[in-house]
């Protein structure tokens, strides 16, 4: 059993280079492509020479290959370029910001789990009672609300009108657990419940599917009682669309995250990616994309190992006697 | 069965294989030291002729192979090897456009109604399509041929406007059948079409085939797995096993005197008709069927088979061979001209010689042991 | 041991109240074989279902119906005492082997979750060698191994024995066998039959649903003919055989291909009634080569022999004579 689960783990993990690569050269394309140049638009006002500099500088004048080429060198050693506009290396911009951003995102996700199973498990168990109509309703309204929206909202309420919690973030953000909750309750509430309605129909629905199965029949006819067979079977046989919907919003959530927060005035990725993108401050934009891709990548094989562990036929690639 | 019937299909060593997965995952699998990365040897190497107006009755275990070879023969799944002849003329090496013409003369009923017919379509819809495919009729034409298919398959013409999932499984088969022969067909493959039925619709669903085989004058190539019914409406039968015919000939005579090792274990494994028929102690069928992408060497049956001869049963495929009764056995066994053996003789005898099995001459009697008789004989 | 009297089971639909179980009654000694043959809708299923108080939802069993086992009245038991009974004294044996097991659980855990909620041995240890002893008793080879495969690893036959082996890992009293074949090669199918032979003893008894003859002369002493929901004979098996009293069953018999050999098989015109859309009188009257005036107004019961059969039919000997068994 264990060696299927490792030749399984090494068939995805070999699947990273290739995927990583052809990331690189889309993340690239897409910022150097588009006429009209990174640079032209930066230097604005200012004189031909200034831009013949910056062009010289950042290789812009070299072919397309030489540049994605030169680029991998500087990956490959660890850097990833100085930006135009702050003229700081780019690595430490985004190492300041980088926290807060994860952070964000990472607790908007484990908030929505923490609100789905629950929901999504009463919902399906109870079908139709008046819990399931509620969950049902808050998920809709959740789905429907734009998290900036309810971002706003909960400023207004609790920031501005009540005075709970602070409007803005201070500059250091995680000096004291009081402090961090203070600052990070309002974004991740925001983020997190919308997260949550979409996980939690798909709970409920695939516990519904699971219900049906006959195998759920057979372990009732064995005399396991009912809770046992929700909890042990049932909740457990559902899990594989929940995983995925939790990946692909962990995802989400990182890219959500930008809105968050300009509404809340945190220093994260988004802002920086948002200023730079304006900015045309393309050293800065292709590494936060990068990154970005890379997080999906790393989220999406963490989901198929868990797929792994869970079902065992998908370890063995659907070959059964 | 005379032997003016011309045969309307002659299959020649037809084989299909499939290969697992693609390229590379292939590749990766050995790479990771997976045995079971070969190729699925569906079908590999069958032989017959399908008579006209007879029915030929298909039987083996699930992984045998018969339903690739039901598919295989009509191009619906594009056979490795071999070929088909249809009426003389070569059915493999025919470009689309004129197989497409040769279907309506040849016709597949699948296993499960349900999922052949198309749920969104009512059942006048689902007869239509094959007319309007290929015919052109008018409109009055058409609905009075659909009333006249219903009619031939004993539906009332009420179920023209119901949809599948609105017909039992047996309303639903006949539907299934009345679209096979809407363009009057000269061969039909059964594909199971019995299987999963209550046994009194399946007995109606049997009449039925007869009433349109006589009727149209048809062939048809009955595949099942369940003997008993295969005993029952088939001429002459043939035994599957991994891909290759074990035994084939004339049903009666195969039913009531199984040759093959692997015959006589499936007569054994048939119920008994009656709480107080006696059955023969023999030995329970032994093992699971093999899988076809890991074949045995030599004779696909030897490590199940109750009647093992030694290595050449292990080392050599045995070729099939006619007996004086006119049927073909592959076994080691059996010689070409060979007289079938009667039921009670056991062929476990160790004696029987490794070159390929004993002589039996025409003086032999029931009784002796086939060892006993070989050593009377002189071997050619 | 089972005392089955006027069990009745409904289901409410569009179309009105489906009696898919009406007013059966028999009985189940220790030890005993029977069959339940019936054709698909006949309510076969759910009687056993019903007797194990399993039925879906909107299905219920009408407030008249008794069951009774070991002298207790099963319809009166709450969901805590069935969950004791199920799997423990009487075991269910499920169709379709593929689909009736979790394809996520070790087929070791699936035995062993059954042993570990009846308590039956005392730690978990334990259990799993029982688990292994259980499956080659089934006649899986290498059981210390394959306990910890996953049941897509197993073949179709094998996870059939899976199944069973299921059912007799806490030594139930009783096995009802939901078409325990049906799914399975010809050859599988008799590995099977032997091996309920082996497993059922005087000790455990089976309940074998099937909807052919197939199996019965094989396995089962006794036999229970249902039809469109009722019981139309219960008999032991070599006289329904010899001589069956009911037309549907005489019938059926002569639509078997294994038991009619040569040529001529039967057929019966139409199909039986399925769901609220029955016919008056005697159910099967409009299809019966028999029937006469009668048996269009009158739904027979169930009589009894002077051989001790019971029959509903108007025509036979016994409606005449005594009611059967109370």
């Amino acid at each position: 059993m264990d060696s299927e689960l490792r030749n399984y783990v090494v068939r995805r993990t070999l699947q990273i280079p290739v995927v990583l690569f052809l990331v690189s050269v889309i993340v690239f394309g897409v910022i150097h492509l588009p006429r009209g140049g990174p640079v032209e638009l930066i230097a604005g006002r200012a004189t031909d020479a200034i831009i013949a500099d910056l062009r010289d500088q950042y290789h812009l004048n070299e072919p397309l290959y030489v540049q994605y080429v030169l680029w991998l060198e500087q990956l490959a050693r660890g850097s990833l370029g100085t930006s135009i506009i702050a003229r700081q290396p780019v690595t430490s911009m985004i190492a300041s910001r980088l926290p807060v951003t994860l952070f964000l995102a990472f607790s908007s996700s484990v908030l929505a789990v923490l609100i789905a199973i629950p929901a999504g498990y009463i919902s399906a168990v109870e079908q139709y009672s008046w819990k399931d109509h509620l969950a049902t309703i808050l998920a809709f309204v959740g789905l429907s609300i734009p998290n900036f929206f309810l971002g706003v909202l909960l400023i207004t309420v609790f920031g501005v009108k009540l005075g709970w919690l602070p409007i803005t973030a201070g500059s250091d953000l995680f000096s004291g657990l009081r402090q961090t909750v203070e600052v990070f309750l309002m974004p991740t509430i925001a983020l997190g419940t919308a997260m949550s309605a979409q996980t939690t129909r798909i709970l409920r629905s695939s516990m519904l599917d699971v219900f049906s199965e006959n195998y759920v029949q057979v372990a009732r006819a064995k005399g396991l009682p009912q809770k046992v067979v929700n909890r042990s079977i049932v909740f457990k046989n559902a899990l594989i669309p929940v995983i995925t919907v939790v990946a692909l919003q962990t995802g989400y959530a990182l890219g959500a995250t930008v809105i968050i927060e300009e509404v809340f005035a945190l220093p994260g990725l988004g802002r920086l990616m948002v200023r730079s993108v304006l900015q045309r401050d393309f050293p800065v934009v292709q590494s936060i994309v990068l990154f970005y891709a890379i997080a999906y990548l790393l989220l999406n094989f963490t989901a198929d190992i868990l797929y792994g562990v869970i079902d065992p036929r998908i370890r063995y690639g659907g070959e059964a006697t | 069965m005379s032997d003016s019937s011309a045969p309307v299909l002659e299959v020649r060593d037809l084989k299909k294989h499939f290969s697992t997965g693609s390229a590379t995952t292939g590749l990766l699998s050995r790479l990771l030291g997976d045995s079971n990365a070969g190729p699925v040897k569906a079908v590999d190497g069958v032989s017959f002729d399908l008579l006209e107006n007879e029915t030929l009755g298909v039987v083996g275990e699930s992984g045998c192979g018969k339903s690739t070879m039901g598919k295989s023969i009509l191009r619906l799944i594009e056979p490795t090897s071999g070929e088909v002849r249809y009426d003389g003329e070569s059915l493999t090496e025919l470009p689309d456009r004129e197989m497409r013409d040769r279907r309506q003369n040849l016709q597949l009923i699948f296993q499960d109604p349900g999922s052949s017919l198309n749920p969104r379509m009512k059942v006048k819809h689902l007869l239509r399509e094959p007319l309007t495919n290929f015919r052109s009729l008018s409109r009055e034409e058409l609905d009075r041929q659909i009333d006249e298919l219903l009619g031939q398959v004993d539906l009332p013409t009420t179920v023209k406007d119901r949809y599948p999932h609105e017909l039992s499984g047996g309303q639903q088969q006949r539907v299934v059948i009345a679209r096979a022969i809407a363009l009057d067909p000269e061969v039909i493959v059964a594909d199971e079409p019995v299987t999963g039925l209550d046994v009194s619709v399946q007995s109606n669903i049997l009449a039925t085939l007869a009433d349109i085989q006589k009727e149209l004058d048809l062939s048809l190539l009955f595949i099942a797995h369940d003997l008993a019914v295969i005993r029952h409406i088939s001429d002459r039968v043939m035994v599957l096993y991994l891909g290759h015919v074990a035994e084939l000939g004339d049903s009666e005579a195969v039913f009531s005197n199984p040759q093959h090792p692997y015959t006589r274990m499936l007569k054994q494994s048939i119920p008994r008709s009656h709480p107080e028929q006696s059955k023969d102690e023999v030995e329970a069928a032994t093992g699971e069927p093999p899988s076809p992408s890991n074949p045995p060497s030599g004779c696909p049956f030897h490590p199940r088979c109750p009647a093992h001869i030694g290595d050449v049963c292990e080392e050599e495929y045995p070729e099939a061979v006619e007996l004086t009764d006119g049927r073909t056995v592959a076994c080691h066994h059996f010689e070409a001209g060979d007289e079938p053996v009667p039921e009670d003789v056991d062929l476990s005898a160790e004696e029987t010689a490794a070159d390929g099995g004993p002589a039996v001459d025409s003086s032999a009697d029931s009784g002796p042991s086939v060892a006993d008789v070989a050593e009377g004989n002189a071997d050619g | 041991m089972l005392e089955v009297r006027n069990l009745t089971t409904e289901f409410p639909t569009e179309d009105g109240v489906v009696t898919a179980v009406d007013d059966v009654s028999f009985d189940i000694d220790r030890g005993e074989r029977t069959a339940i043959v019936g054709e698909s809708g006949a309510g076969k299923s759910v009687t056993g279902l019903s007797i194990l108080q399993l039925v879906e939802s909107p299905g219920v069993v009408a407030p008249d119906s008794s069951v009774r086992w070991k002298g207790e009245e099963l319809l009166d038991k709450t969901e805590a005492e069935m969950t004791e009974i199920r799997g423990n004294e009487i075991a269910w044996v499920p169709q379709d082997p593929l689909s009736s097991l979790n394809p996520m659980k070790t087929v070791g855990e699936q035995l062993v979750e059954t042993m570990r909620h009846h308590e039956y041995e005392l730690i978990d240890r334990e259990r799993y060698q029982r688990a292994a002893e259980l499956l080659e008793d089934v006649g899986i080879p290498d059981p210390h191994d394959r306990i910890h495969d996953y049941p897509h690893e197993y073949s179709g036959g094998m996870r059939q024995r899976v199944l069973i082996a299921m059912a007799l890992s806490c030594d139930p009293d009783l096995i009802i066998a939901d078409e325990p074949t049906t799914a399975l090669d010809v050859l599988t199918q008799s590995q099977i039959v032997d091996l309920l032979l082996r497993v059922t003893s005087e000790d455990t008894g089976l309940m074998l649903i099937t909807h052919g003859f197939g199996l019965v002369a094989e396995l089962c002493r006794t036999v229970m003919v249902m039809y469109a929901g009722e019981v139309v004979e219960n008999s032991d098996v070599v006289s329904l055989f010899d001589d069956p009293l009911h037309p549907y069953t005489q019938e059926l018999l002569e639509c078997s291909p294994h038991i009619v050999q040569g040529s001529g098989l039967n057929t019966i015109p139409g199909s039986m009634p399925i769901g609220s859309d029955r016919p008056s009188g005697c159910r099967f009257h409009p299809r019966c080569p028999e029937a006469i005036d009668d048996c269009s107004q009158v739904d027979p019961e169930l009589a009894r022999t002077d051989d001790g059969r019971d029959v509903a039919c108007l025509l036979s000997d016994a409606h005449e004579a005594t009611p059967p068994r109370q």
